[in-house]
């Protein structure tokens, strides 16, 4: 037994050994350079890879360009890239070591709200920048928002509002709905807020049935052939990605694909769509997404996807938004021309930024990029050789709270 | 009426692929006594393997039907490298440390799919045999499913034939009673240990390869049908082929059937009744105490 313990010791001190000269080498590159560093956290491994994989091409690219352009203040931008594992904790330990052994002067990304609240807290502490990317609670920025947060994307707030309102416009006034999501949080506020939304457009709607699986299902027959047999008008669901392809699957097999109109958070988004073919699709479905490029037709917009596209082989997801937020950032050092985060801060506030989607606010009040969400009904794309989309509305501003109500919420 | 037999038809197809992807794990832990957490992990490999064998050796959707054949092959094969490798070492230690190995294979073989097949999300074709609807008892079903609700008998028949009308099952289930007395019968109970694992391996693969045309192929695909499998095998009894089959049947009506009465716990019905069957008969229902 002690042997055991012993060599697995003795392996894990070796391996120690060996990683100090990798870790001496990457400072020492760092130092000679004197960038501005940003840190990133995001999730390289496990099944949110692929949307890091999605934003990263974005990021990268601002950087090279600012770099290009002489840098900021003299001085490169270079990016850390860290691991948070989906994991507070982990999110947090990767936080604390960019801030104090990186030194850092802002940190991007997280996918997990509950990542990002825990680094979003810390970054109080240590009155440094954060700005959330890909975490979508709408509390991040509402109830648990302070002066050292941002939002780079919209939040799952508004989308839900936004969908509820496309979902109106493209079906009219359906009366009876029926709610399939994910049993965790996101999943239960996505369709509280869609249904308060949607009650507030079609006074009479009611529920007429719900089920709740969970994340990562992959038999919804049982769910599927009950929404069938039911009288439901409107099918909702908040299952995304590989949920919503086994979900699309299945819902083409049992033949329900296209006889109830479907309202699809998130089902807009390019990891998605870019699996949609002639034959597999979900019909007459709303659906939205971040970043609908194939529908805004801006020389900006077109520049950045092709830009993205000749850099990494893969066509922007919420690249779009990082790409946005750290070109602010830049900007904001530049008008104030030091590295002083309160300054910067104020620089922020309320500025009108350009991105791929055309001017966006930074809103004062609560940090928010006042980013839109695009609606629209899925369809054949010839132009693009996809199945995305289709007459996009870009909903923006106005899916969003008020500053009165953020304030009344950060009261409470 | 008609929804209630919809659901029941849709229940059993639930229960007919679970049953394919848990019999394995219960019939590892029934002779090796060991409990195979990353048993799902052998499913995942099967979906992915089948992906490879339909879009990448040659890309067709009729590829399936020799992907049905190597993808289950392909992951036995593993199976086997894997239980001469890691598992072997661990019979004679404690339970916990088996626990502990096979946990931590789950980890390992989600990095080796990452490192061949990525981050990225895979759709594999239903064959085009397979495909269309047909109207059955009011509700409709589709092709596939009534597929997959046929194997699972079949499969059941080919493995009570395999152990009780041959002279390799016989060996296994004497194996399965006494290792030690088969040992000194001169049994190569080794080979007999790796051979039941591959053979598990190989129903995992299977339900894996016939899950890929109808859900996404993804890294963690695993995870979610662990807990379900778990289920099954308690409900039915641990180590029982039998036992693996009613659990699944129970566990896919109890999800189908609850969704239309309890649509808020459905998911937490198939947990209630574990608890219930370990309540009562701790040793599931076709179990044997010990």
């Amino acid at each position: 037994m002690k042997k055991i313990f012993a060599s697995t010791g003795l392996v894990f001190i070796i391996v120690l050994f060996l990683m100090i000269p990798i870790a001496k080498s990457q400072t020492k590159g760092l130092d000679l350079d004197n960038p501005i560093k940003i840190g990133y956290l995001n999730s390289f491994t496990g099944p949110a890879a692929l949307g890091t994989a999605k934003d990263l091409p974005g990021l990268y690219l601002a950087i090279e360009e600012i770099n290009a352009d002489g840098g900021v203040l003299g001085r490169p931008l270079k990016l850390i890239p860290r691991d948070d594992k989906l994991n507070p904790e982990q999110a947090l330990r990767e936080t604390k070591d960019l801030v104090l052994n990186d030194k850092v002067f802002w940190v991007q990304g997280t996918l997990s709200s509950s990542a990002a609240r825990a680094v979003s807290e810390y970054m109080r502490t240590q009155k440094k920048i954060f700005v959330i990317e890909s975490a979508k609670s709408e509390k991040l920025t509402a109830e648990w928002g302070h002066r050292y947060v941002f939002r780079a994307t919209n939040n799952a707030h508004m989308e839900a509002v936004a969908i509820a309102s496309g979902c109106v416009k493209n079906f009219g006034p359906l009366k009876k709905i029926y709610n399939l999501s994910p049993d965790y949080e996101g999943g239960v506020s996505a369709w509280r807020t869609f249904f308060d939304a949607y009650k507030k457009l079609v006074p009479d709607a009611k529920l007429v049935g719900e089920a709740w699986p969970k994340l990562g299902t992959q038999e919804f027959t049982a769910y599927l052939t009950a929404i069938l047999n039911s009288e439901a008008e409107l099918l909702f669901t908040s299952f995304y990605q590989t949920d919503a392809l086994t979900m699309l699957k299945q819902s083409i097999a049992v033949g329900l694909n296209g006889k109830i109109a479907m309202a699809g958070f998130w089902h807009g988004m390019i990891e998605t769509v870019e699996k949609f073919n002639a034959e597999f699709y979900p019909k007459k479905t709303v659906a939205n997404s971040v970043y609908p490029f194939w529908a805004i037709d801006t020389p900006e917009s077109k520049i950045f996807v092709e830009k993205v596209k000749a850099r990494q082989g893969v066509y922007p997801g919420y690249g779009a938004c990082g790409y946005t937020f750290v070109k602010a950032m830049a900007e904001s050092i530049k008008k104030v021309g030091s590295l002083d985060t309160e300054k910067v801060i104020d620089a922020l506030e309320g500025a009108i930024v350009d991105s791929p989607v055309g001017k966006i606010e930074i809103r004062g009040c609560d940090h928010q990029a006042m980013w839109p969400s695009g609606v629209g009904l899925i369809g054949e794309l010839p132009k693009w050789n996809m199945f995305a989309t289709k007459n996009v509305i870009l909903v923006g501003k106005e899916a969003y709270p008020t500053c009165e109500e953020i304030v009344k919420l950060r009261k409470r | 009426m008609q929804l209630i037999l919809g659901q029941i038809i849709a229940g059993l197809s639930l229960g007919m692929i679970f049953f394919l992807i848990s019999v394995g794990l219960s019939i590892v832990f029934g002779t090796l006594k060991v409990l195979n957490i990353a048993h799902a992990s052998f499913y995942m490999l099967g979906a992915y393997l089948c992906y490879t064998v339909t879009h990448l050796v040659y890309k067709s959707q009729n590829m399936f039907w020799i992907a049905l054949i190597l993808a289950p092959v392909g992951v036995a094969i593993f199976g086997g490298i894997i239980e001469l490798l890691v598992i072997r070492p661990m019979y004679k230690r404690e339970f916990l440390y088996q626990l502990i190995l096979t946990f931590g294979l789950i980890y390992i073989i989600a990095d080796i799919v990452k490192l061949i097949w990525g981050v990225q999300f895979y759709q594999v074709d239903i064959p085009p045999q397979l495909q269309g609807t047909v109207q059955f008892l009011g509700t409709k079903l589709s092709y596939y499913h009534l597929f997959m609700i046929a194997l699972g008998p079949i499969v059941l028949a080919l493995i009570w034939v395999l152990l009780h009308k041959t002279k390799l099952g016989r060996i296994i289930r004497a194996v399965t009673y006494s290792r030690d007395m088969s040992s000194a019968l001169g049994i190569n109970v080794s080979l007999i240990y790796t051979v039941v694992f591959m053979f598990a391996s190989w129903l995992a693969g299977l339900g894996g390869t016939l899950m890929a045309p109808m859900a996404s192929v993804f890294l963690g695909m695993d995870g979610t049908v662990t807990i379900e499998c778990f289920i099954i095998i308690v409900i039915g009894g641990l180590g029982s082929t039998g036992g693996a089959f009613l659990g699944a049947i129970l566990f896919g009506l109890a999800n189908s059937i609850g969704i239309i009465f309890l649509p808020k716990i459905a998911i937490a019905l198939s947990f209630i009744a574990m608890a219930v069957v370990l309540i009562i008969r701790p040793w599931g229902l076709l179990g044997k105490p010990e």
